[in-house]
């Protein structure tokens, strides 16, 4: 299972290796579309799920501008809805309220549980085509571009470095384990925790080691990295048309047979 | 002032669980030499390694670089004539691309970021590892990857060049072409292993290490022929000199006979 994570990571920057448009685009300008994409999938009223359907074409486009594989980012992003099926799985039990859509009778739980289900999703499609357009490496440095402390985005840029090693580490406690245990008698939390602590140790171990490395080489706490060019305006063009889409997508009337439906 | 030259002077050093690592080490290292670090686990060979450059620091003797004591004030100044290239190069190959990562250190002695780039260039060139440049190094192989960690040191351009176990993990053709490639450089080389037939091919004089304490500092290629000191140490001869039959059976080294 670690070793397709560490897989996933490295398909990820091959990805970001691309010279498509969007691959082009200034970083910045990637993430305040995802973030404004975001906030338009968020704010949206919580039975709004309707709603939520407009919005999948923006990142969807934006796949194919940057011939970016969508089927393969979506199986990526599913686990999120795993997440969010932990947050609303008691929302059909906990929400009864009726729902009317053309005279059908829906529960409000129900409704609002696809509607996080969904959300999820496109969030976390919109980060990883992120990542896969732009390079993690680069969007850390996109962020600070920003204004996000550079502390917090060396610690990202490390961790996704680290997250890869840590997913070979993982590997092969988890084989050692699989190998020695033909029965598949060891799946216990008691088991688990050790592999987690064996894990935690090493990993400490490791980051200690590249920390030295780091101090070897002449590391005086902060990694200097490259200016944020000055974007051309055809990239200006690009972030207006791209917002414009974004709220379109959020507020464009519905057809009057869906917007009847919706609350 | 040579930053060349290596003192350690009756250097202890012991870890907070109680573990003597190094026991009174005093030995010299002149400008040019290349000298073998051997000894079975624990001996304290990284723990030497890391006295080099001030990752550790002695609790009591004294390391001198050149003229310059290692103490926390002076670290800045030991670290751009001292590189130390880790075991495993995944500990040291840290940044998103090959490129990025050999600037890293130029960059940190201040310079331009142009500059820093042709060093690195220059530095992928020395190990033959220019076209890598643009790649992730999680993406090399290990024999990829330990050429380019060199490289990240070289590019400090330091007078001293320590390596931990760098054939460690390497499978025979890379461990050649590793060889070749430090072989070509004329710093001052200091080269832990448990590779005698590397330390063989590389070094010219070799410290043999027991227990944190320096056993026997001599010519390589006596000292690795002398059984009975080897066996002392931990170690077996290796086996580029013969001196183990095929069937298993030990001939004897030099000293076997006095």
């Amino acid at each position: 299972m670690a070793v397709s994570g560490a897989a996933r990571l490295a398909e990820l920057d091959r990805l970001a290796s691309g010279r498509s448009g969007l691959h082009a685009l200034d970083a910045r300008f990637k993430i305040l579309l995802g973030l404004a994409f975001s906030f338009a999938v968020v704010s949206l009223p919580k039975y709004a799920f309707l709603r939520l359907l407009p919005l999948t074409l923006f990142p969807l486009a934006a796949a194919a501008w940057g011939a970016l594989p969508p089927a393969r980012l979506l199986k990526k992003a599913l686990p999120a809805a795993g997440v969010a099926l932990a947050l609303g799985a008691f929302n059909p039990f906990f929400d009864a309220s009726p729902l009317h859509f053309n005279g059908l009778a829906l529960s409000g739980g129900w409704v609002s549980l696809a509607g996080l289900l969904l959300r999820a999703v496109l969030v976390a499609f919109m980060a990883l085509l992120l990542i896969a357009a732009t390079g993690f490496s680069a969007l850390c440095d996109a962020l600070a571009g920003l204004g996000a402390p550079r502390l917090f985005t060396e610690q990202l840029r490390l961790l996704w470095r680290y997250a890869d090693l840590l997913a070979e580490e993982g590997a092969r406690l988890s084989r050692a384990r699989d190998l020695r245990d033909p029965l598949r008698r060891s799946r216990g939390p008691r088991i688990a925790g050790h592999l987690i602590a064996a894990l935690l140790g090493r990993s400490l171990q490791r980051a200690e080691r590249i920390h030295d490395a780091m101090l070897c080489r002449g590391y005086a706490g902060a990694l200097h990295r490259p200016s944020p060019r000055r974007p051309c305006a055809r990239e200006w063009a690009v972030l207006a048309l791209g917002l414009a889409l974004v709220a379109a997508l959020r507020f464009a009337p519905f057809p009057d047979f869906v917007a009847g439906a919706l609350p | 002032m040579s930053h060349h030259r290596i003192a350690f002077d009756q250097v202890r050093y012991a870890y907070p669980d109680g573990t003597q690592a190094l026991d009174g080490v005093t030995f010299r290292l002149v400008h040019g030499e290349s000298v073998g670090l051997v000894g079975a686990n624990g001996s304290g060979k990284s723990t030497l390694l890391s006295h080099l450059n001030g990752l550790l620091l002695p609790q009591t003797g004294l390391v001198t670089v050149g003229e310059v004591p290692v103490r926390r004030e002076t670290l800045a100044d030991i670290r751009r004539h001292v590189g130390l290239v880790f075991q495993d190069p995944d500990d040291q190959l840290f940044m998103p691309t090959v490129l990025e990562d050999v600037a890293f250190g130029p960059l940190n002695l201040g310079m331009s970021p142009a500059e820093a780039n042709n060093r690195a260039l220059q530095a992928l060139e020395a190990v033959g590892s220019a076209s890598l440049a643009h790649r992730p190094p999680q993406h090399l192989s290990l024999g990829q990857r330990s050429a380019v960690a060199v490289a990240a040191v070289l590019a400090l351009e330091p007078d001293v060049l320590a390596l931990d176990e760098p054939a460690a993990r390497l499978d025979p053709r890379a461990r050649r072409r590793l060889i070749g490639l430090l072989k070509g450089f004329r710093h001052t080389k200091i080269v832990a292993s448990h590779d005698l037939d590397l330390v063989l091919d590389l070094c010219d004089r070799v410290l043999i290490l027991k227990d944190g304490r320096l056993l026997k500092d001599g010519p390589c290629r006596e000292l690795l022929s002398d059984l009975r000191l080897l066996d002392e140490a931990g170690l077996e001869a290796p086996l580029s000199l013969g001196l183990i039959a095929p069937d298993g059976v030990r001939r004897p080294g030099p000293s076997a006979f006095c």
